[in-house]
């Protein structure tokens, strides 16, 4: 690994105005599981690192009426051990206990798995169910983009230069509210998703009242499904709408092939898991 | 059949277990020595080219950089790697730097610089021009006419009169017949004819390979080495520089596990050139990466298994074929292939049988020896094979073996026929307890007991594997051992054999101990050090505690002798018969009087009263047999037929490993073994690209167990005594890695009623079979 | 960068180059070689040590960011020459074969026992997932770490 710079500081808007003098390639680092990895393969070549870890303001968890904010340098093993985000939000919760190993965790970041935007990024499909919106600052400006908008592509996203995620706001589920996160890979313990969904579901009546649905790693991007809890909102589910919403995954989702699995496997295994979703709940 | 042992036969505590868990163990890595340099090598990005032109003159001018060895700048000496006994069964087909490049991971150039960083940076400044060449990566295709020729240089050779063919791309040829297969085949009443793949699969030893050299006072060539073969590493390192064997001495501090991968010597020749060009210490690590795509990996092969076999359940006619592929080198190329018959034909009685074995050169990672050996790929193929014939008979698959295994006092034509290198060594079996564990296996695994699933879209299935290995490699491999005595009645036991995690030097100090009348406390191991040790072939074959530790215990009997001599010199014991003596808690007794004199006066004696001598003797030990350890493997899996994942419920190994010398190490090494097998059946995979580049060098890509994985597993030990062992001692360490491929595959038929013949039985590999079968 | 560490109750300053990770800081720079590197890319943890209380992979640390850390390694778990009950159990139940994921192992277990005095087995496998052992099948780690917490099943 190359020696380079690291810039480090407890004070955001300090932080943030070296960041838009800055001329230099540079990374943000919070815990470094990602960066320090990709750093040492070669497949970064920053001249210096703008470490985000010391800054307070960024590892917050704040709780209100119907968010929940969370601080981009949290690490995943505080947001699985926060009871309100375990209580409100078990979705994020489940994901995050996929992400690596305990070691990993209590490093890595939501902050960090969202910048990195990889597509296998375990994190993000939760995200996207929750409707999670990524709060962006910068020098003198702040903005926020709803998750789906932010990743642009594999390792792409709108972040612009100067600019850092300071937090995600996610919606908190209702107690009436129900949630999965599913994963389909060959063992458990570092694996990196071959296909995962997230789901969250409200019936009010026998009738479904909403529905979020999101797949990860079967595409560029983590994909937010709209036909099927189109399907669903305001029926009654039954065998024949589960069925046919499962025909339905191969038209919302577009995998590849690679190593790690086949699109058609991809595509059957995502029907499969939906099912078993659909069937516990419906 | 049970004897009484003190020390032997206990589960002593590891003789380097607290320093190990207090991380004080001293590793090849945890030496600092002062201005040592680093090695980086350049590696081929193709899998066949020749290196039209290279120029280093940009990255030898980085400041820091000391020097930098090409084909061009080193000699060219044709060797193996493999760190087998001389001359090696292994072809001479690697030299330290090649001019032409074979597999993506070839080494191109070494860097040494002051720092891992500036040698990075120069590998970058290096200018190489290759002439891309057509690459073949299946061994198949290999064999074929047209194909191209990997090894078209003219200098390489293998060292023993055996088939080698590097114009055909066949590295290694074997075949033998006994009796007459085809006749037999053809009369049977029921046959079976079937082609299994195993797969690649690295060793992943925690501590990946390294090296450290330096310079002694006296200009001596010093090798730090992560390896199982401190003396054939030496032999071959002075193979391959010019440096005598004199000026040599390769180290073996402790090791962070081998598996096989280090039986290779794959560094010492590149650090043994840095340290004579530059005179400074030098240091070469893989990265993990690097241990992926560059050292060693299991053979991968394709077995094809045809059994004739009778109504009745009698076995008349067995074949296999073995196609193994080698990748760009030949490392243990002839003896993995000939092991596949050699361990696993035996294991049933039949009188025709045949075996025919073809290894290629491919344009892929180099193959070398991994625990099993052979025995692992063909194991998968028979074990599956021998269940399909048991189905079509119509009989259960557990009594279809138990009618047809091995047993004491019964030999096999292939023990004769089928060695290492050259023909074998006719044996019969003497202690076997294979019947007993399928025994207890089946009760474990409630055998015939079918179990409702934990949810409605799964199905559970039971599957079964009987194993058998050997104990060391007949008549080539030898082992000795070096006992002196101390004052405070304590002994240096200095062995060449080499503990790299096995626990060796417990055990076999243990048996020291035993024939010592003293305890493992006062036995001081170590091991090994060419210029402190003993030669001793080193850790492979499953070899330690039935060869080495042989030679420790006629070792200790030698001393024990020189004892006797010197009570018999002491006053008390004048009128005792050395046929009276014995030895007791660390003191020399007689049966017929009730004196005693204590080890610490019998050594004071000897060194400082009269006839001052040393007590101290070195013995060596070749084996005749290479008696196989046995097991049965019985697994239970829960097949989820909504994803294809195979959930592992339940996994029973009970092995028969003659007197476990320590049960709890004997153990160790069983569960070990178990879940390394499990993990090369369930996720360990190699992904290459069209242009043969590994695409998954990394744990989060490449699977290797972890807790969260690990099934519930049952293991124990069968006692039986192994008469021509140590203290009743067989092998212990490779045969467990053999059974989960086999076992989990039957046990997949049974859940959901797919035959996979090729691993990892992935949930993808195992969905798609299923949906097939439906069709 | 001058940084400032606790390393097992004793302080260490040092002037260290950014690029330099924890792990070898550690190793190199306090020469406590009990810490392994088995991988480099947080994929092993044979490195793991224990900073502010949590165990993480020292080699995807850098030194710079453990600036004011308190850290543990295996070489603070034995108390004035005596082992842990922890490297006891591991010790006596053969939980170790070669020895270098030990540390990392034995770290991890201790950190989850301090959380979590009496882990049942299912949550001793998930707190060690990210070590791996190739040596011992984990079967003696896990009931090494059982007995540890005084569960053992006889």
């Amino acid at each position: 690994m190359k020696n380079l710079q690291l810039i480090k500081s407890d004070n955001l808007s300090e932080l943030l105005e070296l960041l838009k003098k800055e001329e230099r390639k540079y990374n943000i680092i919070a815990g470094g599981t990602d960066v320090m990895v990709l750093l040492k393969e070669f497949l970064i070549d920053p001249q210096c690192l703008y470490d985000v870890s010391g800054l307070s303001e960024l590892k917050e968890i704040l709780v209100d009426n119907d968010s929940i904010e969370i601080g981009s340098a949290v690490t995943m093993s505080d947001i699985i051990s926060d009871s309100e985000v375990s209580r409100y939000a078990p979705v994020l919760v489940s994901a995050l206990k996929e992400v690596g190993s305990p070691l990993i965790r209590n490093r890595a970041t939501l902050g960090g798995n969202v910048g990195n935007s990889s597509p296998a990024g375990d994190s993000i499909p939760a995200l996207f169910v929750l409707n999670a919106r990524v709060n962006i600052v910068s020098e003198g400006n702040e903005r926020s983009v709803k998750i789906e908008d932010f990743i642009l592509g594999p390792r792409r996203n709108v972040l612009e230069k100067g600019e850092i995620i300071k937090s995600f706001v996610i919606d908190k589920m209702g107690t009436d509210e129900r949630s999965f996160f599913l994963k389909a890979g060959s063992r458990n313990a570092l694996a990196i998703s071959k296909a995962n969904l997230a789901f969250r579901f409200m019936l009010k009546d026998n009738l479904v009242k909403s529905m979020n649905l999101s797949f990860g790693s079967v595409g560029p991007v983590v994909i937010k499904s709209t036909m099927i809890p189109q399907l669903f909102i305001g029926k009654k589910p039954d065998p024949g709408l589960i069925d046919k919403s499962c025909s339905l995954v191969s038209e919302e989702i577009k995998p590849i092939d690679d190593f790690r699995s086949t699109a058609k496997y991809r595509v059957k295994v995502l029907e499969n898991l939906l099912r078993k979703c659909l069937d516990e709940f419906c | 059949m049970s004897k009484k042992f003190k020390v032997v036969k206990t589960s002593v505590e590891k003789v380097d277990g607290y320093s190990l868990v207090a991380g004080r163990g001293v590793f090849v890595d945890d030496i600092d020595l002062p201005g040592m340099l680093q090695i980086k090598m350049l590696t081929s990005p193709h899998a066949h080219a020749v290196i039209k032109s290279i120029n280093i003159k940009k990255a030898e001018a980085l400041e820091g950089v000391h020097t930098i060895m090409t084909h061009e700048n080193v000699p060219r000496i044709p060797h193996t790697t493999a760190g087998q006994g001389f001359p090696e069964p292994s072809p001479y087909d690697t030299y330290t730097f090649r001019r032409k490049v074979r597999f993506v991971g070839d080494r191109v150039a070494a860097v040494v610089a002051e720092t891992e960083e500036i040698a990075e940076e120069a590998m970058k400044l290096i200018e190489v021009e290759y002439d891309v060449l057509p690459a073949v990566f299946d061994p198949k295709d290999a064999i074929k006419e047209g194909a191209p020729i990997i090894h078209d240089e003219e200098d390489c050779y293998i060292p023993i009169p055996v088939a080698y063919e590097p114009e055909r791309n066949l590295c290694a040829h074997v075949d033998v017949e006994a009796g007459d297969f085809d006749k037999a085949y053809a009369e049977s009443d029921v046959q079976v004819d079937r082609e299994y793949y195993s797969h690649y699969a690295q060793h992943c030893p925690m501590e990946p390979h390294i090296c450290i050299g330096y310079p002694d006072e006296n200009d001596r060539l010093v090798l730090r080495v992560s390896t199982q073969v401190p003396f054939h590493s030496r032999r071959i390192t002075a193979q391959c520089t010019g440096i005598p064997i004199r000026k040599i001495r390769v180290i073996k501090p402790r090791i962070g596990g081998g598996f096989g991968t280090k039986q290779e010597v794959l560094l010492e020749d590149v650090v043994a050139f840095a340290v004579m060009r530059t005179g400074r210490p030098v240091r070469w690590a893989l990265t993990r990466k690097e241990e992926f795509i560059s050292s060693r990996t299991r053979h991968p092969q394709y077995v094809n298994i045809k059994i004739g076999a009778n109504k009745d359940g009698k076995i008349n006619a067995m074949e296999m074929k073995v196609l193994s592929n080698t990748g760009a080198y030949g490392s243990h190329a002839l003896t993995v292939m000939s092991n596949c018959g050699s361990k696993v034909l035996p294991l049933y009685r039949c009188k025709n049988i045949r075996f025919w074995g073809d290894t290629a050169y491919t344009n892929m990672p180099v193959a070398g020896a991994y625990r099993g050996y052979g025995a692992t790929q063909a194991a998968f193929a028979m074990e599956c094979v021998i269940s399909e014939v048991a189905q079509k008979i119509g009989m259960d698959t557990v009594e279809f073996r138990k009618m047809n295994h091995i047993k004491s006092g019964e030999g096999s034509p292939i023990f004769e026929k089928l060695g290492e290198g050259k023909e074998g060594v006719p044996q019969t079996i003497g202690s076997c307890g294979l019947a007993e564990c399928i025994e207890w296996g089946e009760k474990e695994i409630e055998w015939g007991k079918k179990n409702p699933p934990s949810e409605p879209h799964k199905r559970r299935g039971k599957g079964v594997a009987i194993l058998m290995q050997g104990s060391s490699v007949p008549e080539i491999d030898m082992g000795s051992a070096f006992i002196k005595m101390n004052e405070d009645g304590s002994f240096n036991l200095l062995m060449g054999a080499t503990d790299l995690g096995t626990g060796s030097d417990t055990v076999l100090s243990q048996i020291a101990a035993e024939v010592l009348g003293t305890t493992e406390k006062f036995i001081i191991p170590y091991s090994s050090d060419t210029d402190f040790t003993p030669f001793d072939v080193g850790a492979y074959a499953s070899s330690t505690t039935y060869l080495t530790g042989s030679a420790v215990l006629k070792t200790a009997e030698k001393v024990k002798e020189q004892i006797f001599g010197v009570a018999q010199n002491m006053g008390p014991f004048k009128d005792c018969s050395v046929d009276e003596m014995y030895l007791e808690d660390a003191q020399v007794k007689c049966k017929t009087c009730d004196k005693t004199i204590s080890f610490s006066d019998i050594c004071n004696f000897a060194m400082y009263a009269k006839d001052q001598f040393q007590i101290a003797a070195c013995e060596s030990h070749i084996t005749h047999k290479s008696p196989p350890p046995f097991t049965a493997h019985f697994v239970e899996v829960e097949v989820d037929t909504m994803t294809g994942k195979v959930d592992l419920l339940k996994y029973v190994a009970p092995v028969d490993c003659g007197t476990p010398i320590n049960p709890i190490l004997a153990d160790g090494q069983t569960q070990g073994a178990v879940v390394n097998g499990i993990s090369f059946a369930l996720t360990e995979e190699y992904f290459f690209n069209e242009k043969g580049v590994m695409l998954n060098p990394d744990f989060n890509n490449y699977k290797i167990l972890s807790t969260v994985d690990m099934p519930e597993l049952k293991t124990t030990l069968i006692d039986t005594y192994e008469e021509t062992g140590p203290f009743g001692a067989k092998s212990v360490s490779e045969i467990s890695i053999n059974g989960a491929l086999p076992a989990i595959a039957n046990a997949i038929y049974d859940a959901v009623g797919v035959r996979i013949n090729n691993g990892p039985f992935t949930p993808e590999k195992v969905y798609m079979a299923m949906k097939e079968l439906k069709k | 960068m001058k940084i400032n560490v606790k390393v097992n109750g004793k302080k260490y300053e040092r002037d260290v180059r950014e690029n330099m990770t924890l792990l070898r800081f550690i190793r190199e720079e306090i020469g406590l070689t009990g810490t392994k590197e088995g991988c480099g890319v947080g994929e092993c943890g044979a490195c793991t040590v224990i900073l502010n209380g949590k165990t993480v992979n020292s080699c995807i640390v850098l030194a710079v960011e453990a600036d004011g850390a308190v850290i543990e390694t295996i070489e603070g778990e034995a108390k004035n020459g005596k082992m842990s009950k922890l490297q006891n159990s591991f010790h006596e139940h053969h939980a170790v074969q070669c020895g270098f994921c030990t540390p990392g192992m034995v770290l991890s277990a201790k950190t989850l026992l301090k959380e979590n005095p009496k882990p049942s087995e299912h949550e001793i496998k998930e707190a060690l997932e990210g070590n791996f052992c190739r040596c011992t099948g984990y079967q003696q780690i896990i009931e090494a770490i059982q007995d540890a917490s005084g569960q053992m099943k006889k």
